[in-house]
């Protein structure tokens, strides 16, 4: 058995009085590709980041060829030979690539004044050519596109003696077509000596790639096995701990309702096109109807943004036209959130902390946050009438079960999943007959998730067409009855549920069905 | 609990032992004695009955400019031209205050175009944030150098008084002056109008629909937009509210105190109101004591002088009580998160 | 040609003061507190100047002098993290005052010491400000765009984890940036004291260091546009100082010195919207090691 090229034994880590990790320890060789799977939550990230040497850990011992380490920062990690691939990627969107290289360079002397431009760029045009890829290296980094990113940041940790390679969530930005020729990527780095460490939390990945699995559990290891010895529902119960809860969340598909062609349509887009931020739409064509889940799905980066603000009157149609609970909105019109609020469309945005929460207020203040101007929450069109608003909002807490259960807890303080609740709580006090949805399970434990489905699936009952756009493909096949794809701004024709994962990821990856 | 809040009473009181040993430290470098500045000071400010009503003279526009940057900072905007929108009040005010208008509403009238001025003052920088995105702390800075000038052509043109001889403009009619409270002293009207305003304010943000936009707008501003408030309407009214307030300021303070318009007017009111408001950690009420204390001050630093140091160390004074107040803030916070922590543990 | 000799010496100390200004923005630092930095440099460079007869020791103490305000500006700003456009307020007020209380009592107890010798006249009729203003043209374009340096700046200012991954300390740039900042508003006081005036009077700044805020904001963050800029407003100041000498009576006086205030309002507006400040100007960063 050869000498491991990275162990750690028995790492813990707290954040003032939070464990994040707790007694860690694994092995690995040179060569091998270890998978550390669990959900959000679970300490993937922390562990990750100390091995990488960002954070250090409050207990334990990192050992690289058997030699005891300690890393105090990301440098020294990396003159150790190690490089890791974010989830976020570290480019600075403003720099170019060349840019971006040379700040993160450790192979060439860091002088303040230096100006490495060209061994760099030769030492990265080599290895990209190694791997096939093509790469824009003085093209900003804003102009590129999110796969080309994700290449530069893998270039970028492999520079230098890189013996061991740390990936973060790396197959969140490729579409399913994509997944093999970067598992063969992964397979040829590994082939070269380097031990490779995925984190995901995608089981059929985990054992499509890897050599090792180690599962992470509340900061805990509580698996680790060989791949070839387990499948994705012996991983899916240890990742979660409860059978039968985990496995028919993570891995439910929909049988899809039978949307006829004579429902009421709530929402329809005639060539739209809008643009918000980065994020461009630039051709959608798309039937909602009432009572039915559609679901769009498409790596991210590809107009979700631009659709998902269009559809809330968060940007304006440029082009083409838009029909929403029977209001036809023209190109260039001024429609503003609150109209769309008005006229039935509730918004479940996707980053929850910046623009769907005020998160210095209480919970009721949220609820409430623009119905607090209406009656009955108003007194004399001026006033609050803070008994009606503290009403309202403990019904809302009662019915969503949020925890802690008072009104005047401040958002912050709440768990993930209860902020997602508060959100949701909102979106659905209006009665909404539009919910659109995005990405609203991002960062959510297991009980959580199973929870915004369930309240998803509620609200069509009550007639509400949901709009689910989501980067997460399992999310998508479990809960929507009609599915449409996101490529480069342009949305796909609809296809049923039923369809098969690998047909839904070649329009993912553009093709035309 | 109980020890939390003494230990931070315990803090607040060494920062104010910092803050009073600095200023003692820079009288003595330059050469006056700090018991004799404090004495001077403390004099100046309460000592005589004429010293009381002039520091609450200095406390009127303090308060009132104060308030207005209260409301605009809890919107976070940054409006710091509180100061041009005061000379544009005090202008404004001075034209309207010659007029003749029948007797009774000549204040009033007065005192509205004052808030008129100040209001169109805010304007400018309020329409290039909301077409052009040009933060409020740029335009609304440049916006009080114009106005200073403006102040300056006003005195020397339009506005100068009948006989042409010095830049100063004629002095309002009588009807149009503030009454003052007790005959004799400077203390005018104004004061109640402060106060009045004070006890509005803290009703508006604590109790009504506009408080609370405000308040979300100020710490979610993304949110507020994404969730439906009309965010933008919020901002442009807060802004222009604060600019009226500015510009009432001036009115009263040409109404109350001068009686005329000179060149230069202000005492940098608009930019001590900044310190005001952040003592009184933006809160409307806590503006009162707030603008008491600088009011004070500024009253008695007139008297420094005697003590053989220049007036201009109020500056010194209110920048260490700004300063203390942010280091208590952090050690604060600090003590907070210790016990928090400590607590859990 | 003596007319942009000229516009140059005036330009220079605002000029100063929008390299200062840009270097601390592009990390994140908003600098409301230029105008006071710029009125302590100005004043310790006369008083050193006449101390020692030497006006390079007075560059060098202006120097210092406002270095010492900047480092006072990181602690409330960077270490107790505070709202950068509060302390920038409270530093302008501690300037006015100190420099205030100090100005008046020497001029009660030792007068000559606020009348300083000027900075020799070197090449054309410049001084060696004058000509370090022109020189951090390039010298600037260079660190901030063709070195490992300039990079690691832009970076903390709209990417800091990315700083942090890399191995560098966010704190540093950003202190080091503010400390720079502080030198080159130094130098700015300077340029203005025993560059242009002989002496030190009250409030001589005269608000350039605020013109120098919206003139970084015209000028894109970007040190040739910025001195683009500067040089435009003085050129406007010379024009409006030149008219008045001449006996102007078309144009009252007052407006004449708003003029270059306007403009410089008009520039803002007209600015083009795409152009964004560094992604995390003004923004408190927890973590930053």
């Amino acid at each position: 058995m050869s000498q491991p090229v990275l162990s750690i034994h028995n790492i813990t880590k707290t954040f003032g009085g939070f464990v994040a990790l707790s007694d860690v320890s694994l092995e690995l060789h040179s060569g091998e590709i270890h998978a550390i799977l669990g959900e959000n939550g679970a300490g993937k990230s922390t562990l990750l980041n100390i091995l990488a040497g960002i954070t250090q850990p409050t207990r334990g011992e990192i050992k690289l060829n058997g030699i005891p380490v300690a890393f105090a920062s990301a440098v020294d990690a990396a003159k150790a030979g190690i490089g890791m691939v974010h989830q976020h990627f570290m480019l600075v969107p403003t720099l170019s690539a060349t840019e971006n290289l040379i700040l993160a360079d450790m192979v060439e002397n860091r002088t303040w004044f230096g100006w490495p431009a060209g061994p760099v760029r030769r030492r990265i045009a080599t290895q990209a050519e190694s791997f096939g890829w093509d790469i824009d290296l003085n093209a900003r980094i804003d102009t590129q596109t999110i796969g080309a990113q994700q290449r530069l940041e893998i270039l970028k940790a492999l520079q230098g003696e890189r013996k061991i390679l740390l990936l973060d969530e790396p197959t969140a930005v490729l579409t399913p077509g994509e997944l093999p020729g970067f598992f063969a990527t992964i397979r040829r780095i590994a082939a070269t000596g380097t031990a490779v460490v995925i984190i995901t939390h995608k089981l059929d990945e985990v054992v499509s790639v890897a050599d090792k699995v180690t599962v992470l559990r509340r900061g805990q290891v509580v698996h680790q096995c060989l791949t070839a010895d387990t499948d994705v529902s012996n991983l899916a119960r240890e990742m979660v701990g409860d059978a039968s809860n985990a496995f028919a969340v993570l891995t439910a598909v929909n049988e899809g309702k039978n949307i006829s062609e004579n429902g009421n349509i709530r929402v329809e887009l005639r060539d739209a096109a809008a643009v918000s931020g980065d994020s461009v739409l630039c051709c959608g064509s798309v039937v909602i109807q009432e009572g039915e889940v559609f679901g769009i799905a498409g790596v991210d980066g590809n107009g979700q943004d631009a659709l998902a603000a269009l559809l809330t009157g968060n940007a304006p149609l440029s082009q083409g036209s838009l029909t929403i609970c029977d209001v036809v909105i023209a190109a260039h019109q001024k429609g503003t959130p609150q109209d769309f609020l008005r006229n039935g469309v509730s918004y479940i945005p996707a980053d929850r902390q910046t623009d769907g929460l005020v998160m210095s207020m209480t919970i009721a203040d949220n609820i409430l946050l623009d119905r607090v101007s209406e009656p009955p929450f108003t007194k004399f069109g001026m006033f609050i009438d803070t008994v009606a608003v503290k009403r309202f909002a403990q019904g809302e807490i009662e019915r969503f079960d949020i925890r802690p259960a008072d009104a005047g807890c401040i958002v912050s303080t709440l768990s993930g999943g209860n902020q997602q609740k508060v959100v949701i709580a909102r979106a659905m006090s209006r009665k909404p007959r539009v919910l659109v949805a995005v990405n609203p399970t991002r960062g959510l434990d297991v009980g959580a998730i199973a929870y915004v489905h369930r309240a998803l699936r509620a609200a069509t009952a009550a007639g509400c067409a949901v709009v689910l756009i989501s980067t997460e493909l399992d999310e998508i096949l479990a809960l929507s009855d009609r599915i449409a794809v996101l490529y480069e701004g342009r949305l796909s024709e609809t296809v049923p549920a039923g369809v098969n994962k690998a047909d839904l990821g070649r329009l993912m990856g553009g093709a035309v069905a | 609990m109980i020890r939390t809040s003494a230990l931070s009473l315990g803090v607040s009181f060494l920062w104010i032992l910092i803050a009073a040993g600095t200023c003692a430290g820079i009288v003595m470098i330059a050469g006056a004695s700090p018991v004799a500045v404090a004495q001077a000071l403390l004099q100046g400010a309460i000592g005589t009955q004429y010293n009381i009503s002039n520091t609450l003279v200095q406390t009127i526009p303090l308060l009132i400019t104060a308030l207005a940057v209260v409301i605009a900072f809890r919107a976070e905007m940054f409006n710091i031209g509180v100061e041009g929108q005061f000379l544009l009040g005090a202008v404004l005010a001075c034209w309207a205050g010659q007029a003749s208008v029948p007797g009774p509403l000549a204040i009033v009238v007065t005192l509205l175009a004052s808030m008129i001025g100040g209001a169109l003052w805010s304007l400018i920088p309020a329409l290039m944030l909301h077409f052009r995105g040009v933060q409020i702390v740029l335009s609304s800075l440049i916006m009080n150098f114009i106005a200073v000038q403006v102040v300056a052509w006003v005195v020397r043109g339009p506005l100068q008084e009948a006989i042409r001889e010095y830049p100063q403009s004629d002095p309002i009619r009588a009807a149009a002056e503030l009454p003052k409270v007790i005959a004799g002293l400077q203390l005018h009207s104004g004061i109640w109008i402060a106060l009045a305003i004070a006890l509005l304010f803290d009703v508006l943000v604590r109790k009504t629909v506009f408080g609370q936009h405000l308040k979300a707008v100020g710490s979610g501003l993304r949110a507020s937009k994404t969730m439906g408030l009309p965010v933008s309407r919020i901002l442009f009214t807060t802004v222009l509210l604060s600019g009226a307030l500015g510009g009432l300021a001036g009115g009263i303070q040409v109404a109350g105190v001068t009686h005329f318009l000179a060149d230069p007017y202000s005492k940098g009111y608009g930019y001590t109101a900044i310190a005001v408001a952040l003592l009184a950690r933006l809160s409307p009420i806590g503006a009162i004591p707030a603008a008491l204390l600088f009011g004070a001050l500024t009253s008695g630093s007139s008297a420094a002088q005697s003590a053989g140091i220049p007036v201009v160390v109020l500056q010194v004074i209110q920048a260490v009580i700004l300063f203390s107040i942010l280091g208590a803030r952090y050690t604060g916070t600090l003590l907070r998160n210790k016990f928090a922590s400590g607590a859990a543990a | 040609m003596n007319i942009l000799i000229d516009i140059i010496t005036y330009a220079a100390p605002v000029g100063f003061a929008c390299y200062g200004g840009l270097l601390s923005e592009k990390v994140g630092i908003v600098q409301i507190s230029l105008e006071g930095m710029m009125l302590i440099g100005a004043l310790a460079a006369v008083i050193a100047t006449s101390i020692t007869g030497n006006p390079l020791v007075g560059v060098f103490a202006a120097m210092v002098c406002a270095m010492l305000a900047a480092a006072l500006h990181n602690l409330f700003t960077l270490v107790m993290r505070s709202d950068h456009v509060i302390v920038g307020t409270a530093v302008n007020f501690l300037a006015i005052g100190i420099t205030g209380v100090l100005s008046r009592t020497l001029q009660k107890s030792h007068p000559t010491i606020l009348k300083a010798q000027s900075l020799p006249l070197l090449l054309s009729g410049m001084n060696i400000l004058t000509m370090l203003f022109i020189l951090l043209i390039p010298a600037l374009w260079w660190l901030l765009y063709r070195t490992r340096l300039g990079i690691g700046i832009a970076a903390t200012g709209e990417l800091p984890k990315a700083v942090t991954a890399a191995g560098y300390s966010v704190f540093r740039y950003r202190f080091f940036a503010s400390l720079a900042c502080g030198a080159f508003c130094g130098l700015g006081g300077a340029a203005l004291s025993i560059g242009i005036s002989n002496n030190f009077t009250d409030n001589m700044t005269a608000s350039r260091g605020f013109v120098a805020l919206a003139l970084i904001v015209v000028g894109r963050w970007s040190p040739l546009w910025t001195a683009i800029g500067t040089l435009a407003f003085a050129g406007l100041d010379v024009f409006q100082a030149s008219l008045q000498a001449s006996g102007n009576t078309w144009l009252p006086y007052p407006i004449l010195l708003a003029l270059p205030y306007i403009l410089t309002l008009v520039a803002l507006g007209t600015a083009k919207a795409s152009v964004r400040p560094p992604r995390y100007l003004g923004i408190t960063i927890e973590s930053q090691s």
